[in-house]
Protein backbone atom coordinates (compact mmCIF):
# COMPACT_ATOMS: atom_id res chain seq x y z
CA UNK A 1 0.00 0.00 0.00
CA UNK A 2 0.90 3.23 -1.08
CA UNK A 3 1.75 5.96 1.50
CA UNK A 4 -0.41 9.36 1.47
CA UNK A 5 1.54 12.29 -0.97
CA UNK A 6 4.01 14.34 0.97
CA UNK A 7 2.82 17.72 1.33
CA UNK A 8 5.21 20.80 -0.37
CA UNK A 9 7.17 21.34 2.87
CA UNK A 10 8.42 17.86 3.55
CA UNK A 11 9.25 17.36 -0.76
CA UNK A 12 11.23 20.25 -0.44
CA UNK A 13 13.12 19.58 2.68
CA UNK A 14 13.84 16.23 1.14
CA UNK A 15 15.34 17.62 -1.94
CA UNK A 16 17.70 19.62 1.11
CA UNK A 17 18.28 16.75 2.93
CA UNK A 18 16.56 18.00 5.43
CA UNK A 19 14.93 15.06 6.92
CA UNK A 20 14.73 13.09 9.47
CA UNK A 21 16.41 9.45 8.06
CA UNK A 22 13.17 7.52 8.59
CA UNK A 23 10.96 10.11 6.64
CA UNK A 24 13.38 10.45 4.26
CA UNK A 25 13.81 6.76 3.58
CA UNK A 26 9.28 7.15 3.42
CA UNK A 27 9.46 9.65 1.23
CA UNK A 28 12.25 7.87 -1.28
CA UNK A 29 9.70 4.89 -1.33
CA UNK A 30 6.81 7.29 -1.97
CA UNK A 31 8.53 8.81 -4.86
CA UNK A 32 9.37 5.82 -6.66
CA UNK A 33 5.74 4.97 -6.63
CA UNK A 34 3.76 8.26 -7.38
CA UNK A 35 4.41 9.91 -10.82
CA UNK A 36 2.77 13.24 -9.67
CA UNK A 37 4.96 13.43 -6.46
CA UNK A 38 8.10 11.90 -8.72
CA UNK A 39 7.27 15.19 -11.64
CA UNK A 40 6.88 17.32 -8.41
CA UNK A 41 10.51 16.34 -6.87
CA UNK A 42 11.95 16.18 -10.66
CA UNK A 43 10.93 20.21 -11.01
CA UNK A 44 12.14 21.20 -7.44
CA UNK A 45 15.36 19.07 -8.22
CA UNK A 46 15.84 20.91 -11.51
CA UNK A 47 15.39 24.70 -9.55
CA UNK A 48 18.43 23.40 -7.17
CA UNK A 49 20.65 22.50 -10.58
CA UNK A 50 19.55 25.96 -12.17
CA UNK A 51 20.48 27.93 -9.41
CA UNK A 52 23.72 25.84 -9.05
CA UNK A 53 24.27 26.67 -12.94
CA UNK A 54 23.86 30.64 -12.22
CA UNK A 55 27.04 32.51 -13.03
CA UNK A 56 29.41 33.10 -10.24
CA UNK A 57 29.44 36.63 -9.07
CA UNK A 58 32.47 38.30 -8.28
CA UNK A 59 33.34 41.69 -6.75
CA UNK A 60 36.26 42.18 -8.84
CA UNK A 61 39.17 43.60 -6.58
CA UNK A 62 40.69 43.56 -3.39
CA UNK A 63 38.55 45.11 -0.96
CA UNK A 64 40.95 44.19 1.99
CA UNK A 65 42.91 47.00 1.43
CA UNK A 66 40.37 48.96 1.30
CA UNK A 67 38.73 48.34 4.39
CA UNK A 68 42.52 48.56 5.30
CA UNK A 69 42.93 52.06 4.32
CA UNK A 70 39.25 52.40 6.39
CA UNK A 71 39.82 50.87 9.36
CA UNK A 72 43.48 52.98 10.19
CA UNK A 73 41.58 55.79 9.38
CA UNK A 74 39.41 54.79 12.23
CA UNK A 75 39.64 56.33 15.94
CA UNK A 76 40.92 53.25 18.13
CA UNK A 77 38.31 50.50 18.39
CA UNK A 78 37.45 50.09 22.24
CA UNK A 79 38.23 46.17 22.88
CA UNK A 80 36.03 44.68 24.77
CA UNK A 81 36.70 44.36 28.94
CA UNK A 82 37.80 46.90 31.73
CA UNK A 83 41.47 45.99 31.46
CA UNK A 84 41.76 46.31 27.54
CA UNK A 85 39.96 49.15 27.52
CA UNK A 86 42.82 50.82 29.99
CA UNK A 87 45.51 49.04 27.56
CA UNK A 88 43.93 50.19 24.59
CA UNK A 89 43.69 54.07 25.75
CA UNK A 90 46.86 55.70 24.65
CA UNK A 91 49.35 58.40 26.33
CA UNK A 92 46.82 61.02 24.61
CA UNK A 93 44.21 59.49 26.49
CA UNK A 94 46.05 60.41 29.75
CA UNK A 95 46.62 64.81 28.63
CA UNK A 96 43.77 66.02 30.53
CA UNK A 97 44.06 64.33 33.33
CA UNK A 98 47.64 65.68 33.64
CA UNK A 99 47.24 69.03 32.85
CA UNK A 100 44.81 69.40 35.58
CA UNK A 101 46.46 68.01 38.05
CA UNK A 102 49.55 70.17 37.49
CA UNK A 103 46.58 72.98 37.69
CA UNK A 104 45.83 71.98 41.05
CA UNK A 105 49.13 71.61 42.25
CA UNK A 106 50.47 74.93 41.14
CA UNK A 107 47.30 76.59 42.59
CA UNK A 108 47.99 75.13 45.87
CA UNK A 109 51.78 76.07 45.93
CA UNK A 110 50.63 79.62 45.31
CA UNK A 111 47.91 79.98 47.69
CA UNK A 112 50.30 78.29 50.53
CA UNK A 113 53.42 80.58 49.88
CA UNK A 114 50.85 83.27 49.98
CA UNK A 115 50.71 82.12 53.91
CA UNK A 116 54.15 82.08 54.79
CA UNK A 117 55.36 85.35 52.53
CA UNK A 118 58.01 87.35 54.22
CA UNK A 119 57.00 90.09 56.28
CA UNK A 120 56.28 93.51 54.46
CA UNK A 121 57.40 96.29 56.07
CA UNK A 122 54.73 99.69 56.25
CA UNK A 123 56.51 103.13 55.83
CA UNK A 124 57.41 105.11 59.15
CA UNK A 125 53.98 107.32 59.11
CA UNK A 126 53.36 109.01 62.71
CA UNK A 127 49.91 109.62 63.32
CA UNK A 128 50.63 112.79 63.96
CA UNK A 129 52.30 113.48 60.68
CA UNK A 130 49.05 114.15 58.89
CA UNK A 131 49.14 117.22 60.41
CA UNK A 132 52.39 118.44 59.60
CA UNK A 133 53.17 121.24 57.47
CA UNK A 134 54.73 119.06 54.79
CA UNK A 135 52.98 116.53 53.69
CA UNK A 136 55.09 112.95 53.86
CA UNK A 137 56.97 112.77 50.93
CA UNK A 138 57.06 116.09 50.29
CA UNK A 139 60.06 118.61 49.62
CA UNK A 140 61.56 120.44 53.04
CA UNK A 141 61.57 123.98 52.92
CA UNK A 142 64.36 123.79 55.07
CA UNK A 143 66.41 121.48 57.57
CA UNK A 144 64.86 121.96 60.71
CA UNK A 145 60.95 121.91 59.91
CA UNK A 146 61.99 118.59 58.43
CA UNK A 147 63.88 117.42 61.43
CA UNK A 148 61.92 114.52 63.48
CA UNK A 149 63.05 111.45 65.24
CA UNK A 150 62.60 108.34 63.31
CA UNK A 151 59.69 106.26 64.56
CA UNK A 152 60.46 102.44 65.02
CA UNK A 153 59.17 100.22 62.31
CA UNK A 154 56.00 98.66 62.82
CA UNK A 155 54.94 95.11 61.87
CA UNK A 156 51.45 94.84 59.39
CA UNK A 157 49.59 92.25 61.00
CA UNK B 1 39.20 28.34 3.77
CA UNK B 2 38.08 25.76 6.83
CA UNK B 3 35.37 27.07 9.80
CA UNK B 4 38.04 26.48 11.87
CA UNK B 5 40.31 29.77 10.37
CA UNK B 6 37.44 32.00 10.60
CA UNK B 7 36.64 31.53 14.04
CA UNK B 8 40.49 31.99 14.94
CA UNK B 9 41.01 34.81 12.55
CA UNK B 10 37.75 36.06 14.12
CA UNK B 11 38.24 35.59 17.63
CA UNK B 12 41.98 37.66 16.79
CA UNK B 13 40.22 40.46 14.74
CA UNK B 14 37.22 40.89 17.61
CA UNK B 15 39.89 41.34 20.28
CA UNK B 16 41.36 44.52 17.62
CA UNK B 17 43.31 42.71 15.62
CA UNK B 18 43.17 44.14 12.07
CA UNK B 19 45.31 42.19 9.56
CA UNK B 20 43.07 39.46 11.29
CA UNK B 21 40.18 40.89 10.28
CA UNK B 22 41.50 42.03 6.72
CA UNK B 23 42.31 38.60 6.23
CA UNK B 24 38.58 38.04 6.55
CA UNK B 25 37.77 40.00 4.17
CA UNK B 26 39.76 38.54 1.40
CA UNK B 27 38.07 35.34 2.32
CA UNK B 28 34.70 36.41 2.53
CA UNK B 29 34.28 39.71 -0.07
CA UNK B 30 32.71 37.66 -3.16
CA UNK B 31 30.15 35.74 -1.08
CA UNK B 32 28.84 38.62 0.37
CA UNK B 33 28.87 40.65 -3.15
CA UNK B 34 27.03 37.65 -4.40
CA UNK B 35 24.29 37.80 -1.92
CA UNK B 36 23.84 41.39 -1.62
CA UNK B 37 23.69 42.02 -5.58
CA UNK B 38 21.25 39.09 -5.67
CA UNK B 39 19.16 40.80 -2.86
CA UNK B 40 19.40 44.31 -4.66
CA UNK B 41 19.89 43.87 -8.29
CA UNK B 42 22.29 46.78 -8.86
CA UNK B 43 25.88 46.02 -9.54
CA UNK B 44 27.22 49.80 -8.17
CA UNK B 45 25.14 49.52 -4.91
CA UNK B 46 26.26 46.09 -4.08
CA UNK B 47 29.94 46.91 -4.23
CA UNK B 48 29.08 49.56 -1.50
CA UNK B 49 27.16 47.65 0.46
CA UNK B 50 30.01 45.23 0.52
CA UNK B 51 31.59 47.44 1.62
CA UNK B 52 29.39 49.00 4.62
CA UNK B 53 29.29 45.07 5.41
CA UNK B 54 32.82 45.10 6.56
CA UNK B 55 33.31 48.26 8.32
CA UNK B 56 29.89 47.46 10.30
CA UNK B 57 30.99 44.11 10.97
CA UNK B 58 34.21 45.29 12.16
CA UNK B 59 32.30 47.68 14.38
CA UNK B 60 30.34 45.41 15.46
CA UNK B 61 32.89 42.38 16.20
CA UNK B 62 33.31 42.70 19.87
CA UNK B 63 29.63 41.42 19.96
CA UNK B 64 30.54 39.09 17.75
CA UNK B 65 30.71 34.93 19.99
CA UNK B 66 32.69 32.00 18.38
CA UNK B 67 29.14 30.24 18.67
CA UNK B 68 27.99 32.48 15.41
CA UNK B 69 30.26 31.05 12.21
CA UNK B 70 31.86 33.97 10.88
CA UNK B 71 30.03 33.95 7.27
CA UNK B 72 26.83 33.21 8.85
CA UNK B 73 26.72 36.13 11.07
CA UNK B 74 28.27 38.01 7.95
CA UNK B 75 25.89 37.28 5.59
CA UNK B 76 23.10 38.09 8.73
CA UNK B 77 24.47 42.05 8.56
CA UNK B 78 24.50 41.86 4.75
CA UNK B 79 21.13 40.80 4.85
CA UNK B 80 20.27 44.09 6.74
CA UNK B 81 22.04 46.39 5.06
CA UNK B 82 20.34 44.72 1.72
CA UNK B 83 17.33 45.27 3.59
CA UNK B 84 17.39 48.84 4.46
CA UNK B 85 18.64 49.72 1.20
CA UNK B 86 15.32 48.10 -0.59
CA UNK B 87 13.05 49.89 2.58
CA UNK B 88 14.51 53.50 1.38
CA UNK B 89 13.83 52.33 -2.43
CA UNK B 90 10.40 51.32 -1.44
CA UNK B 91 10.36 48.01 -2.55
CA UNK B 92 10.40 45.59 0.60
CA UNK B 93 6.93 43.54 0.29
CA UNK B 94 5.89 41.71 -3.14
CA UNK B 95 6.98 43.45 -6.24
CA UNK B 96 4.09 43.17 -8.78
CA UNK B 97 4.77 41.26 -11.58
CA UNK B 98 6.38 43.54 -14.61
CA UNK B 99 5.33 40.99 -17.22
CA UNK B 100 7.05 43.58 -20.33
CA UNK B 101 10.05 43.65 -18.71
CA UNK B 102 12.85 42.17 -21.06
CA UNK B 103 15.30 39.63 -19.80
CA UNK B 104 18.94 40.68 -20.13
CA UNK B 105 20.91 38.63 -22.57
CA UNK B 106 24.61 39.94 -21.64
CA UNK B 107 26.80 38.10 -24.18
CA UNK B 108 24.90 36.78 -27.46
CA UNK B 109 27.13 33.87 -28.38
CA UNK B 110 25.93 30.34 -30.08
CA UNK B 111 22.93 29.64 -30.19
CA UNK B 112 23.12 27.04 -26.86
CA UNK B 113 24.49 29.34 -25.00
CA UNK B 114 22.22 31.59 -25.56
CA UNK B 115 19.75 29.42 -24.81
CA UNK B 116 21.69 28.62 -21.38
CA UNK B 117 22.01 32.39 -20.60
CA UNK B 118 18.46 33.13 -21.37
CA UNK B 119 17.79 29.99 -18.85
CA UNK B 120 19.84 32.02 -16.42
CA UNK B 121 18.25 35.57 -17.36
CA UNK B 122 14.80 34.01 -16.47
CA UNK B 123 15.32 33.05 -13.48
CA UNK B 124 17.24 36.04 -12.33
CA UNK B 125 14.35 37.73 -13.39
CA UNK B 126 11.76 35.35 -11.64
CA UNK B 127 13.99 35.73 -8.44
CA UNK B 128 13.96 39.51 -8.52
CA UNK B 129 9.78 39.08 -8.84
CA UNK B 130 9.33 36.74 -6.16
CA UNK B 131 8.86 38.86 -2.17
CA UNK B 132 12.01 39.55 -0.53
CA UNK B 133 11.56 37.44 2.06
CA UNK B 134 11.04 34.65 -0.09
CA UNK B 135 14.14 35.30 -2.49
CA UNK B 136 16.88 35.91 0.70
CA UNK B 137 15.68 32.39 2.00
CA UNK B 138 16.48 30.76 -1.36
CA UNK B 139 19.79 33.03 -1.82
CA UNK B 140 20.97 31.27 1.88
CA UNK B 141 19.79 28.14 0.93
CA UNK B 142 20.68 27.76 -3.09
CA UNK B 143 23.12 30.07 -3.43
CA UNK B 144 25.34 30.33 -0.56
CA UNK B 145 24.54 26.38 1.01
CA UNK B 146 23.28 27.42 4.57
CA UNK B 147 21.31 24.74 6.72
CA UNK B 148 18.03 25.40 7.83
CA UNK B 149 20.07 25.59 11.24
CA UNK B 150 21.89 28.36 10.05
CA UNK B 151 19.41 30.31 8.18
CA UNK B 152 17.41 30.55 11.40
CA UNK B 153 20.20 32.02 12.40
CA UNK B 154 20.78 34.44 9.98
CA UNK B 155 17.00 35.77 9.97
CA UNK B 156 16.49 35.09 13.53
CA UNK B 157 13.40 32.76 13.00
CA UNK B 158 12.63 29.43 13.88
CA UNK B 159 14.05 26.28 12.10
CA UNK B 160 10.24 25.09 11.12
CA UNK B 161 9.69 28.82 9.48
CA UNK B 162 12.97 28.10 7.54
CA UNK B 163 11.51 24.68 6.04
CA UNK B 164 8.15 26.05 5.22
CA UNK B 165 9.52 29.19 3.79
CA UNK B 166 11.53 27.86 1.64
CA UNK B 167 8.85 25.65 0.53
CA UNK B 168 6.62 28.47 -0.52
CA UNK B 169 9.89 30.35 -2.12
CA UNK B 170 10.09 27.29 -4.50
CA UNK B 171 6.78 27.29 -4.84
CA UNK B 172 5.98 31.15 -6.15
CA UNK B 173 9.94 30.76 -8.02
CA UNK B 174 8.80 27.94 -10.11
CA UNK B 175 5.14 29.79 -10.60
CA UNK B 176 7.06 33.26 -11.75
CA UNK B 177 9.11 31.52 -13.87
CA UNK B 178 6.80 29.81 -15.38
CA UNK B 179 4.94 32.72 -16.26
CA UNK B 180 7.71 34.64 -17.56
CA UNK B 181 8.91 31.50 -19.51
CA UNK B 182 5.56 31.54 -20.88
CA UNK B 183 5.60 34.88 -21.89
CA UNK B 184 9.23 35.38 -23.08
CA UNK B 185 9.03 31.81 -25.16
Amino acid sequence: MIEPCPGLEDLSAYVDGELPAAVHARIAAHLAGCTACAARHAELAQLRVAFASLPDERLGFDLSQVVRGRIEALPTRRATGRRSRWRAMDWRGWLPMGAAAIASLSLGLVLGTSLVAPVVVAPAISPLQVFAPVAPGGLCPGLGSCWRPVATPRQLP
Amino acid sequence: MTIDDDAVLAARARDGDSPAFVELVGRHQDRVFRFVLRMIDSRDDAMDLTQETFMKAWQAMPRWRPEARFGTWLLQIARNGALDLLRRRGVVGFEPLQPDAPFEDRSPGPERQLRIRQRYALLDLALRQIAVEHREVLLLREVEGLSYAEIAVALDIAEGTVKSRIARARAALLEQHRRIGGENG
